[in-house]
């Protein structure tokens, strides 16, 4: 996938983002000719956030949509997953099982929520909605959501579920949400990359000329050697709306008459 | 911050959206966590009614009281269908409100259910919409008020655990609006819908604020009562 692996353009909006860390002024930013600013006018909704939101926080407030689609999450650096042994392993294997026509077991089959980070690069709609202690994510996917709590902690003990618990902060124009307390029985993407009940994801979303940009490292010293960063970027879709997706309409995994769901 | 400056005035509001704008400035502040105060199992005028049925609805509603009693606790999976809209309005479980100009979400943590409510648009009309679970809905501020009407309910849906019945052409109204100081939220929530009952109906439903609350994520497949 294009997004994968760092583009000539990327390159390229490094060196502004670096120029405009040197240069560490606003207006200079703004005057550059560049397309890859961090605020582009026309982005974002002002009507679709909180009212009480500051000016001084970065709209990305509306809908977004991942631009194109990729079954495999990768570094975005171009390097090989840094596999732990078990995890190349079953990794392999579901790719063997795929090719032989009998795909292994996907959570989602089941239509339980697909979760974090695999929602990152979810092909459905996304809105955003931001509240001054609230980041939330409504995703067409599976109707799911998720509440980003905004300049809060982790609290001491989090039960372990699908999309985590995540908090989130402004870094200057970058939105940075960490989430723990993920299941592990998730795939990080449909290729089949899995983890352990130790994966901590890190996002750092900002938005860029045509959309958002989400940079999101995987962290899982159960499941690879070192964390990795992989890459997204949303396109901004002021003429989409969520539609209404019920998994259970068109569920491939439904219960016997004993409720025990086939695939369990 | 610059930034931020830049985006707001690069919005260039059509005259329909600054007058939502207008009337959604002064609009109460209903956002944040809610959760009903009582719960209900089977639905009720607001003078504690069973609805109006047309007799050929009462069939379908006691039809629907004995498949309900004949049914294996945990068994079937049309428990993770979405319940619909009006009836997860009353589920028991913390719901959230999200509020802009433009649009109203309605963020359930029972099986995660979204209802979208657009803001000062005209409700479209039901032959144009495709049928749903939770129907399309638009909304607008009256006075201290807001206006929910929703059409394009599927008939998978009832209005209750114990299966009250509507018809594909029903016309749900919400009148929400902040009671006692700001800490309840009452939805005054009306059925037309001439097809299944003789006389368009009203039910009440009283939700609390919920300080400090975070909604849990919640399942259906790992099997979950329904409420």
């Amino acid at each position: 996938m294009r997004e994968v692996g760092l583009t000539s353009a990327d390159a390229g909006a490094k060196m502004r983002r670096l120029m405009r860390a040197l240069v560490g002024t606003t207006i200079l930013v703004l005057s550059l000719p560049s397309h890859a600013v961090a605020a582009p006018p026309t982005l974002g909704e002002p009507g679709l956030r909180d009212a009480k939101m500051p000016d001084s926080v970065p709209n990305i407030s509306g809908v977004w949509q991942v631009r194109g689609f990729d079954r495999r999450t990768k570094p975005a650096d171009g390097s090989e997953t840094p596999w732990q042994p078990w995890a190349q392993k079953i990794f392999e294997e579901r790719a063997a099982a795929e090719k032989a026509g009998k795909p292994m077991f996907d959570p989602t089959a089941a239509c339980l929520p697909s979760g974090m980070p695999r929602l990152v690069a979810s092909p459905y709609p996304v809105e955003i909605v931001q509240t001054p202690d609230k980041t939330v994510f409504l995703y067409e996917a599976q109707h799911l959501f998720r509440v980003v709590h905004m300049n809060a902690e982790h609290p001491r003990k989090v039960a372990p579920s699908f999309m985590g618990h995540a908090v989130g902060k402004w870094d200057g124009d970058t939105l940075v949400i960490d989430t723990v307390g993920l299941v592990k029985t998730t795939q990080i993407d449909e290729g089949g990359t899995m983890h352990s009940d130790a994966l901590h994801v890190v996002e750092r979303i900002r938005r860029v000329d045509k959309g958002l940009e989400i940079l999101f490292t995987v962290d899982d010293p159960k499941a690879f050697t070192k964390s990795w960063t992989a890459k997204r970027t949303w396109v901004w879709r002021p003429d989409v709306r969520l539609l209404e997706y019920v998994c259970e309409e068109n569920n491939r995994n439904a219960p016997d008459d004993t409720g025990t769901l086939r695939n369990f | 911050m610059a930034m931020g400056m830049t985006a707001t005035l690069a919005f260039v509001p059509t005259l329909a959206a600054a007058d939502a704008a207008a009337t959604s400035a002064q609009a109460p502040d209903i956002s944040g966590v809610w959760q009903v105060t009582k719960y209900e199992r089977a639905i009720r005028t607001i003078d504690g009614k069973r609805p109006p049925l047309q007799s050929q609805a009462v069939a379908v509603y006691e039809k629907n009281v004995a498949a309900r009693k004949s049914l294996k606790p945990k068994q079937d999976m049309a428990r993770c269908v979405p319940v619909g809209t009006p009836r997860i309005m009353w589920a028991p479980q913390p719901m959230m409100i999200l509020q802009t100009a433009r649009k109203i979400s309605f963020v359930h943590e029972y099986q995660h259910l979204l209802r979208h409510i657009y803001m000062d648009e005209a409700l479209p009309a039901l032959a144009d919409i495709d049928p749903s679970f939770m129907g399309e809905s638009v909304g607008r501020w009256e006075g201290d008020t807001l206006v929910i009407e929703t059409l394009g309910v599927n008939t998978q849906t009832v209005l209750d655990r114990e299966g009250m019945p509507h018809s594909a052409a029903m016309k749900v109204t919400e009148r929400v609006r902040l009671i006692d100081g700001g800490k309840r939220l009452e939805d005054v929530v009306s059925i037309d819908d001439p097809q299944t009952f003789t006389a368009p109906w009203s039910a009440r439903v009283v939700l609390e604020r919920k300080r400090g609350v975070q909604l849990k994520e919640y399942n259906c497949v790992s099997l979950h009562e329904e409420f």
